[in-house]
């Protein structure tokens, strides 16, 4: 069999290619009984010699046989791919479990690579498979997965990393289609690995029996037509996986008949602010919403500026009405509860005194260790004991659920955000306590979960206001609580976050997924709760808090997505560069807590969303 | 990160767990930082620290995550448990409830770790001698009956903060010396330097591509 043949028209699947550079070799994958892949790199001169009848120098060829590269596929874990484009030759460099990198094999310019990845990839499976998958491009062909443009570094340069990923569930399935062939024959010494190549492979020719070339053809025949078959399923199955993606979770996430351009807006300040006011007009409450979505509150004074605009923002008011009936009935109300939940907290505060003098008179007494380890009850740890008798009454349980709830406020009031000059003031520290109390009565069966206490403080330091801090916190409550554990929220962020990692950097998504922890993406889990409270100070929390109400009202109610997705693709050179695991990720996001620059971010996040409109929009 | 030279041969993964409010982000500071955080944050779904440690002159880096306390987040917390070779269990020696949970945060801890991680019992805060509300006998015997290993620590002073952990990592180092700790065992929560492996979730700390 002629290799150059072979030069200039690789068949669609064909499993091997000649190398153009001087040294010209010959590459070749084969699969064994067990389904092992192994690929050989073999100079040609070693394969025209075992196209020979190979009786008389058979030892010479076993001695070639032994200098020929072999890799076996399943030591293997990356694959590094360097190409500049079609045109260029391309460098395939395989690196094994111990991180050991073989010498880069170059392939001539064309398609040679992924005809090569291809075939590699059918012949993976079922227990293999290449991580991120080749994908189906629009005939029958695959294509190589997307890579991001980058602006920067080596533009025309596409690199790109496979690994290889072991099939949960699949334990390497013996490659039966093809059986031994019969014992005492001529065999070349490789006779032990099955070439699932091609029909014309020199491995099959080399046999010289004709029942057996017949046999043999027919068996690969056979196995090719499979393979065919596997893989036009599965590249078809790629693409509806795509397009499922996009459908199900990205197309609701924005709003794509609005795009306003307003790049050029102006930030809220006290003279347009005060227009609003005079005004109220609809067109202006459209062009308020839009200037925080594009710029924000800014002025000579942004705390009064947003302590007067947030409640609108946020919508505790309508946009044509005053604050001032409605303040002064909030107040009114407050301080209701305020005195209301006085009495309950004198109730605990005795209760706990007695407590714990009982307590101490029983050590003091008798050093006899109590048996209540054994007790497994958890949320209602302070139900007192009489309860287990008698037939609770609701006010016992409600002061058990409240007393519960106030030392767990207690606890974490003392410790919020004390670095802050406002909360170095015990008053302060105070305020936040009454609210959140007061939130939590209100809220009984929800109780306090942490966490709250991160949302309510910085509304507090603007609004300085206990009964209009709580009314908006409400409301902000009513949107994050679907974040909270035991809701579905979180869920759905995370995922939705996957998929938007998927589509608009594939590349970061083929880190994340090489490990199978990452797809968890628990590392956005605080940002979510928060609303990236604890990633920011508090002047970027500000500014970051409005765009996502603003967005709420205007061109997306996900904006935190797509500002956890501008997060993660700003540091994408870093979490590429240094192969970031699950822990890495957690570690280096935690590190950066309240150092990122929110405005970058902020127009990023824009950026994303207004490419995912034209996405959908194309789409559509 | 990552880049960093192998100067250690081993990670030991651990996670700190216990009621809120006992102290867990404040140890896990006073190992790491050897300072005492007055006012630590709590935790919001976990955080993380490292230190590098010697046990029988081989380095060890300790990976130590640090969970949230709150019951309603333990859903969360809970997947953390998964292949941590030691589990710090921390309550607070002024609040007997703290101590009172500790069975369930026990059963937690045993359930969703192997059998080999070793489980260290902390009484935290013990420079607050005058407010102790679990006398030091009683929380021994507990450990003694469920064969833990106890000490009394301060994260303020730092008192015993440091022997816990070492000593922790000792009992994982001699479970692998004697044999019953299979490195090559999932989930063990223990990680030689250099080892890829294609499902454990780590990919290799550094991958150099020169090509």
């Amino acid at each position: 069999m002629g290799l150059e043949e072979q030069l200039g028209q690789p068949a669609p699947i064909t499993d091997e290619m000649v190398d153009r550079t001087s040294s010209s070799r010959y590459l070749s994958l084969h699969k064994n009984h067990d389904g092992e892949i192994s690929l050989k790199w073999t100079p040609n001169q070693l394969m025209h010699a075992s196209s020979q009848p190979c009786s008389a120098n058979g030892k010479d060829i076993e001695q070639n046989w032994k200098q020929a590269i072999q890799i076996q596929m399943q030591d293997i874990i990356y694959i590094h791919l360097h190409q500049k484009d079609e045109n260029y030759p391309s460098t395939l460099t395989f690196v094994n479990c111990e991180g050991v990198q073989s010498a880069p094999l170059q392939l001539p310019a064309g398609q040679h690579s992924l005809v090569f990845l291809t075939a590699l990839e059918t012949g993976l499976a079922p227990s293999l498979r290449l991580d991120p998958p080749l994908w189906a491009g629009h005939g029958k062909e695959k294509a190589l997965p997307r890579l991001r443009k980058r602006s920067t570094a080596s533009p025309s340069m596409m690199d790109y990393v496979f690994r290889l990923v072991r099939i949960a569930g699949n334990d390497p399935i013996p490659f039966d289609d093809i059986e031994p062939p019969s014992p005492p024959l001529e065999t070349p010494p490789n006779t032990a690995n099955n070439c699932i190549s091609l029909p014309n492979s020199p491995y099959i020719m080399d046999t010289n029996v004709d029942s057996l070339i017949n046999m043999q053809m027919g068996k690969a025949c056979e196995s090719m037509r499979h393979q065919i078959l596997a893989r036009a399923f599965y590249g078809w199955l790629t693409y509806c996986r795509h397009l499922k993606t996009i459908r199900k979770h990205l197309l609701y996430l924005v709003e794509t008949n609005v795009v306003q351009g307003e790049e050029d807006a102006q930030p809220v300040d006290e003279e347009f602010w005060k227009k609003c006011r005079t005004e109220k007009t609809p067109e202006l409450e459209q062009e308020f919403l839009s200037r925080v979505y594009w710029k924000g509150i800014e002025g000579s004074n942004p705390k009064e500026l947003r302590r007067q605009a947030w409640p609108y923002l946020i919508g505790l008011f309508k946009w044509d009405e005053n604050q001032e009936p409605k303040t002064g009935e909030f107040t009114k109300k407050y301080r209701r509860e305020v005195d209301d939940w006085r009495v309950l907290e004198a109730e605990v505060r005795k209760r706990d005194e007695e407590a714990f003098i009982a307590a101490r008179a029983k050590k003091f007494s008798s050093p006899v260790r109590e048996c209540s380890i054994a007790s497994d009850v958890f949320e209602e740890d302070n139900r007192p004991e009489e309860l287990n008798k008698d037939e609770p009454c609701s006010s016992e349980i409600l002061l058990t659920t409240f007393t519960t709830n106030l030392h767990r406020i207690d606890k974490d009031v003392e410790r919020c955000d004390r670095n802050l000059f406002f909360f170095s003031n015990k008053e302060n520290l105070e305020s936040l306590r009454r609210v959140m109390i007061t939130y939590v009565r209100r809220n009984l069966d929800e109780g306090y979960v942490q966490g709250m206490c991160d949302l309510l403080a910085p509304l507090l330091v603007i609004f300085e206001d206990e009964a209009l801090t709580i009314e908006c916190f409400s409301i902000l409550m009513s949107r994050l609580r679907e974040n909270f554990p035991q809701r579905t929220g979180m869920d759905e962020c995370l995922s939705n976050l996957r998929s938007l990692i998927q589509v608009i950097d594939p590349q970061i998504f083929s880190l994340l997924s090489a490990s199978t922890d990452c797809t968890h993406l628990y590392f956005s889990y605080r940002w979510f709760l928060l609303d990236f409270k604890r990633e920011l100070s508090y002047d970027c929390t500000y500014k970051v808090w409005e765009t996502i109400w603003a967005a709420n009202r205007t061109f997306t109610p996900h904006f935190a997505l797509f500002f956890a997705l501008a997060i993660i693709t700003n540091y994408r050179d870093v979490i590429i560069g240094s192969q970031m695991d699950f822990t890495d990720m957690i570690k280096f996001f935690n590190e950066m807590a309240e150092r990122h620059d929110c405005t970058r971010l902020l127009q990023a996040a824009r950026l994303h969303i207004k490419a995912l409109q034209n996405f959908v929009q194309q789409l559509r | 990160m990552t880049a960093a030279p192998y100067n250690y041969s081993y990670i030991f993964k651990y996670i700190i767990i216990g009621d809120m409010g006992v102290g867990k982000s404040c140890l896990l500071h006073q190992f790491t930082e050897k300072k005492f955080l007055s006012d630590c944050p709590h935790t919001i779904g976990v955080e993380f620290g490292t230190r590098i440690i010697e046990v029988s002159g081989q380095k060890i880096k300790l990976q130590i995550w640090d969970t949230a306390g709150q019951e309603r987040f333990r859903a969360v917390t809970r997947s953390y448990y998964r292949g941590a070779a030691g589990a710090l269990m921390v309550y607070d020696i002024t609040r007997r409830s703290t101590y009172n949970h500790l069975s369930s945060w026990l059963t937690d801890a045993r359930n969703l770790t192997n059998p080999n991680t070793v489980i260290f019992l902390i009484g935290n805060k013990s420079d607050l001698e005058g407010q102790r509300d679990v006398p030091y006998e009683e929380a021994k015997a507990f450990a003694d009956e469920n064969g833990l290993t106890f000490l009394e620590c301060s994260a303020k002073t730092g008192e015993n903060v440091e022997d816990s952990f070492l000593e922790t990592a000792r009992k994982i180092y001699q479970n692998i010396m004697d044999g019953s700790l299979d490195l090559n065992a999932a989930d063990t929560g223990v990680q030689p330097k250099q080892t890829l492996s294609r499902n454990s979730g780590q990919t290799p700390e550094k991958k150099d591509c020169n090509c």
